[in-house]
């Protein structure tokens, strides 16, 4: 099964294999190619398919630790393509509209604080003018969350390494959790968790949950965030010593606009959901009132439909 | 009397532009705006701006190159990138490019005129 040795191409999945007609140190170089693996499997009645191949090399101090190859039949995606493009037709306009949104929100939110300017403290019309902006940033908060929601609609998809993407949303929380003094720690159980998804999303489930439990935490608690596998499945927990979610609220808080934040769209939870659900996972959680709130997402190890996309997953280990 | 400094402000969305310039001509700038790549390097010829804030998707030329070629024309002219999108990628490109600081729409006024203090000043 290794790579050094022969060019037979082993697919954990399916049990079929496959001669590379490449040389295998294709695989080694990062990014997209594109090689056509000769099935060996005997009744296949394709002889020869035409494979994008993208590959990440995984690096751990002393090197290159292994290589990880996700392979696209070519012939089966084009079938899906009509389908997530009319999604994604849907997606862009409404991308486009809340741009055409935001400037016109833009102009009034300036002329208002240029009249808040022109205002003295005693004018009662200053308070008006004060309404009026607080009023246009809602409006904008919800664009602005309306158009993560168009982008849920884009199912484009790739390598996620789980571990490196809760890091990069971490360091976007890093002065915010110094500031409130927090204690912050990141578990990370398994190193080598991968998930087959929209990074973009993901990103925005984790800063999602991360602005909750910055929220509901008072200075000096505490925020853990966990990832691990657990039978098939990658779990990510996002744990705080926050104020918790009160009993009457704990059904409702998925539901699109309903929120207890002052400032709050109501739709951050909602579109997490909407991505987790995007992503064939499952969000939950559980919450202690005075004590916090532990909110949970778990993915599917791989994607179910491995019918639909042949989908190759394989980890070579180099170092040996 | 000394030169008042002179802001350019190139916006193709006319009430934008005009709430910009309104704002700064408040602060005491001497400001004219523009709706496209074109219309202002004719009017920074005439007028020499020290600063411009410019929107990145404006009609003609995109906003990156326009703030080239006013530097062409005076090293010295400072460059306030406005857009709609936050892309990490583009504040980097944008940053690159020569500009002084990228703003994302909506933003407040007076995070643009705190930037304009900064600029000028540097």
């Amino acid at each position: 099964m290794s790579f050094g040795d022969s060019n037979v191409f082993e697919d954990l999945f399916t049990n079929r294999s496959y001669k590379i007609s490449e040389d295998p140190a294709v695989f080694v170089k990062e990014g997209a190619h594109t090689v056509v693996l000769e099935n060996k499997w005997q009744d296949e009645k394709r002889g020869c398919q035409t494979f994008n191949v993208n590959t990440t090399v995984v690096r751990n101090k002393q090197g290159v630790s292994g290589v990880i190859v996700y392979c696209e039949d070519e012939g089966k995606s084009e079938d899906n393509k009509g389908a997530s493009e009319s999604l994604s037709v849907i997606g862009e306009l409404a991308a486009s509209a809340v741009h055409e949104i935001k400037n016109p929100l833009f102009s009034i939110r300036g002329f208002l604080q240029i009249l808040d300017n022109t205002l003295s403290e005693s004018d009662k019309r200053k308070e008006y003018v004060k309404i009026m902006i607080s009023e246009v940033d809602r409006l904008e908060s919800l664009v602005k969350d309306f158009l993560m929601l168009a982008k849920t609609q884009n199912d484009s998809k790739e390598l996620v390494w789980v571990c490196e993407l809760v890091r990069e949303v971490v360091e976007l929380y890093k002065n915010s959790f110094e500031k409130k003094k927090i204690q912050f720690r990141l578990q990370a159980k398994d190193e080598s968790v991968f998930l087959w998804a929209n990074k973009d999303q993901l990103e925005q489930v984790f800063i999602n949950l991360l602005q909750n439990a910055l929220e509901a935490v008072e200075e000096g608690g505490s925020i853990d965030v966990i990832v691990s596998k657990k039978e098939e499945k990658v779990m990510i927990e996002v744990k705080d010593s926050g104020r918790g979610i009160s009993p009457e609220v704990r059904d409702k808080i998925f539901t699109p606009f309903f929120t207890t934040k002052k400032n709050g769209t109501g739709l951050g939870l909602f579109i997490s959901k909407r991505i987790v659900e995007n992503h064939e996972g499952k969000i939950y959680f559980s919450s202690d009132e005075g004590k916090g709130t532990i909110f949970i997402v778990e993915f599917p190890m791989r994607e179910t439909t491995v019918d639909d996309r042949l989908n190759l997953w394989y980890n070579v280990n180099l170092s040996e | 009397m000394e030169r008042k400094n002179r802001i350019l402000v190139v916006d193709d969305q006319i009430w934008v532009r005009r709430m910009l310039l309104e704002a700064l001509q408040f602060q005491g700038y001497e400001v004219f705006g523009a709706s496209s790549g074109f219309e202002a390097l004719r009017l920074a010829a005439e007028m020499k701006p020290d600063l411009a804030v410019i929107d990145m998707a404006i009609p003609g030329m995109d906003g990156l190159t326009l703030l080239s070629k006013l530097r062409e024309i005076n090293l010295n002219l400072r460059g306030i990138m406005i857009s709609g999108d936050g892309e990490k990628k583009s504040v980097k490109k944008a940053l690159e490019g020569g500009a002084f600081a990228y703003l994302v729409k909506p933003f407040d006024i007076s995070s643009l005129e705190n930037l304009i203090r900064r600029a000028l000043t540097s």
